[in-house]
């Protein structure tokens, strides 16, 4: 179903990330000759009136013109080359890949089942065993039980436990819970932004590079640019190496490191403070809290940080090249915003 | 019986923090758990750290870098011509930047083995301020992450199984508190429940066992980190420096080695010195606030002689037990927190130094904590 939904994505995406430049180059040819023309008369008219001063920057305008069409040729090239870009099989050769990635897929591809990866097998799985954990630290019941002094009516002594391991140990499973309820609202954030990156990478460069032909709207273009190569690039690239590593660190780690360890040494410390009256029972739970806790810290790790690494890079980058390109745009600002 | 069963729980309470505050031997679960988490991936680490892997961005950002020199020059020799004095300044400040490329492309074109000596070098130097015997642990990059990881996991097990250990101290003491002695003649009467205020002792273990819980958090987030940096960060360095090589990616590269040169370098080597401290005067610090349990319980039973002050005695006890288990994992929370201060500090300088300067200008790290 996935890799249905993602073919037809990326085919879509494929004539989508390319069609605009060569459906409006056309139309920025004429624009840039129509500016050119503009610029040459009145470049000569301000040779006639003696100020040198609008020679100067009509000279810079016709500069940054022709640049701008130098620009849409080399963006034209690096999106037919981002669609064809086979990054899973390059990632695959490090290990750096979930199991079963679609081979050859592009940059978006990846990313998004990447992510997909991580959100549904990975994020899913620590969140079931935490359910499952939670289940049987509250499994119990309640007893009551009175007892009567004999010989004398009326006169006795009662109990009522609650027979159940909650505690200390639910409110790391609620917390844990908690946080799991984020993560994942994380992750759809995440998705959201992989889904959107092509289309925003289409659109925003081919308005950006249209805008920055005239001089009016030339900064306004430079940060659209910059914000598309940010999301529709920089973000992909980050999301499909990040989260690549992650999907395929984690199930040698769960096998070799989360399983069996922990659990026997903890075992016999509790058995220890019990003096013996440890159970099999209770082995089997210490042993599963221990494989919830070290699966949860690494999925919380993961999950944490790697949105925090991946959006640090790719605010800095849009900061700085929409500096250098136009005027200077936080992507961070607009993405806290809108959360 | 108040009495039997606080001592009880604070033995319970006391006992792990004491048989985990010697735990980081060869042989312990943390350092065989921890050497699992270093070698198990031994492929990703074969990959991302030959040099082979990276012929290919090498040889292309010698190939941008050389590219630009040319096109630098050429616009140098306009600027020159023309005498436009931005164009000078420009070309001067690439020329620079392209040269400084080109001399990290050296520094690392015989592997990252040489940022590993760096690393093992400043974990040296910073833990040799503590003590003596514990450089002798940071002979290698995989040993100094290696033994980071034994000590913060140790510590996150004993806090794990402190928790564990208060449930079940839980249990008793919601058993105890529902102990009831009932006068019902005719099925009308009194009944009386004299360990009634057991309850709130529970609800206090409870909000003691939150911070446990936080602690055992932020420790495991620590411990896989630190893998994560260990394993992923080296192909940041070969990223970094392809990036930087083009002027319009300069700002990604310069990001991408300033998270390098802070997580990947000095983080570890903070942390393994933090390690070192805590290492060295944890027992003391446990065996100080179990002394002063032993005193408080002293002049508590005096007290106690004069007036019942039983339920005090279980509150300050469980108190200061508790104390006890945390006081040391809260240092070691401390070491954590500094260290990523001083990194998020780093990142900041390297990033402006190295071509990336929003990162310290826009205070994005900040903003995002």
């Amino acid at each position: 179903m996935l890799d249905i939904l993602l073919q037809s994505c990326v085919q879509s995406i494929s004539s989508f990330l390319t069609s605009p430049y060569t459906g409006w180059f056309p139309i920025v040819m004429v624009s840039v000759l129509l500016i050119i023309t503009v610029m040459a008369f009145v470049y000569t008219v301000s040779g006639f009136i003696g100020r040198r001063d609008i020679s100067e920057n009509i000279k810079i305008s016709i500069y940054q013109s022709l640049f701008a069409l130098v620009l849409i040729m080399i963006f034209g090239a690096f999106s037919t080359w981002l669609c064809t870009f086979g990054v899973s099989n390059q990632l695959s050769n490090l290990n750096l890949n979930a199991p079963n990635a679609p081979s050859d897929a592009n940059i978006y591809k990846d990313a998004l089942y990447n992510l997909y990866y991580f959100t549904n097998a990975i994020l899913a799985n620590a969140n079931n065993n935490l359910f499952a954990l939670l289940i049987a630290l509250n499994y119990g019941v309640k007893l009551s039980i009175s007892v009567n002094v004999p010989g004398i009516q009326g006169l006795g002594f009662g109990v009522a436990p609650i027979f159940s391991l909650a505690g200390p140990l639910s409110t790391f499973s609620m917390y844990a819970s908690d946080s799991l309820g984020w993560l994942f609202l994380i992750n759809y954030i995440q998705f959201i932004l992989i889904s959107a990156s092509p289309i925003i990478f289409a659109i925003f460069i081919s308005i950006g590079l249209i805008a920055r032909i005239f001089g009016i709207s030339r900064s306004f273009g430079g940060s659209l640019i910059a914000l598309a190569l940010g999301i529709g690039f920089v973000y992909p690239l980050m999301v499909s190496l990040t989260y690549g590593f992650i999907n395929y660190s984690f199930y040698s780690l769960q096998s070799n490191v989360f399983q069996n360890i922990i659990g026997d040494n903890l075992q016999s410390i509790i058995i220890s403070i019990l003096e013996g009256s440890a159970t099999f029972g209770t082995s089997i739970i210490l042993k599963y809290i221990m494989y919830v806790v070290n699966t949860f810290g690494f999925v919380l790790t993961a999950s944490a940080l790697l949105p925090l690494l991946n959006f640090v890079v790719v605010d800095t980058f849009v900061l700085d090249f929409s500096g250098a390109f136009g005027e200077r745009m936080s992507f961070m600002n607009l993405l806290t915003r809108i959360v | 019986m108040n009495r039997i069963i606080t001592i009880l729980v604070i033995l319970m309470l006391i006992f792990p923090s004491f048989s985990f505050a010697q735990s980081s031997s060869s042989s312990s679960p943390a350092s065989t758990a921890c050497s699992e988490l270093y070698s198990s991936l031994s492929n990703i680490y074969a990959a991302l750290r030959s040099t082979s892997t990276y012929s290919g961005l090498i040889s292309l950002s010698l190939l941008i870098i050389m590219s630009v020199l040319t096109i630098v020059a050429v616009l140098y020799a306009v600027g020159t011509a023309f005498k436009i004095e931005s164009l000078k300044v420009f070309s001067r400040n690439e020329i620079l930047e392209d040269v400084l490329n080109f001399i990290m492309i050296i520094f690392i074109s015989g592997g990252i083995f040489a940022v590993d000596s760096l690393i093992s070098g400043l974990a040296q130097f910073s833990s040799s301020a503590f003590s003596s015997t514990s450089t002798q642990g940071a002979t290698s990059l995989t040993t100094i992450y290696k033994n980071t990881c034994i000590f913060y996991y140790s510590d996150a097990i004993s806090q794990i199984s402190y928790i564990v250990i208060m449930s079940i101290n839980l249990f008793t003491i919601n058993l105890v508190s529902t102990v009831s002695v009932m006068l019902m003649p005719n099925g009308f009467g009194i009944t009386y429940q004299p360990l009634a205020w057991y309850v709130s002792l529970s609800k206090m273990i409870g909000v003691l066992g939150a911070v446990a819980v936080a602690i055992a958090g932020i420790e495991l987030v620590n411990v896989f980190l630190l893998s994560i940096i260990y394993y992923l960060f080296p192909i940041f360095l070969y990223l970094g420096i392809l990036f930087r090589s083009f002027p319009w990616t300069r700002p990604i590269g310069g990001t991408l080695l300033g998270l390098f040169i802070s997580f990947y370098v000095f983080y570890p080597a903070l942390l393994y010195a933090f390690s070192y401290i805590t290492q060295t005067y944890s027992p003391k610090i446990s065996y100080s606030i179990f002394n002063q349990y032993i005193n408080l319980n002293e002049n508590i039973n005096s007290l106690e002689s004069i007036s019942p002050l039983s339920p005090t005695s279980a509150f300050s006890l469980v108190a200061s037990s508790t104390a006890a288990v945390i006081a040391v994992s809260g240092i070691n929370i401390l070491g954590i927190l500094i260290s990523l201060i001083i990194c998020f500090d780093l990142i900041e300088a390297f990033g402006d130094l190295l071509g990336a300067p929003s990162l310290s200008d826009g205070g994005i790290l900040r903003r995002l904590i």
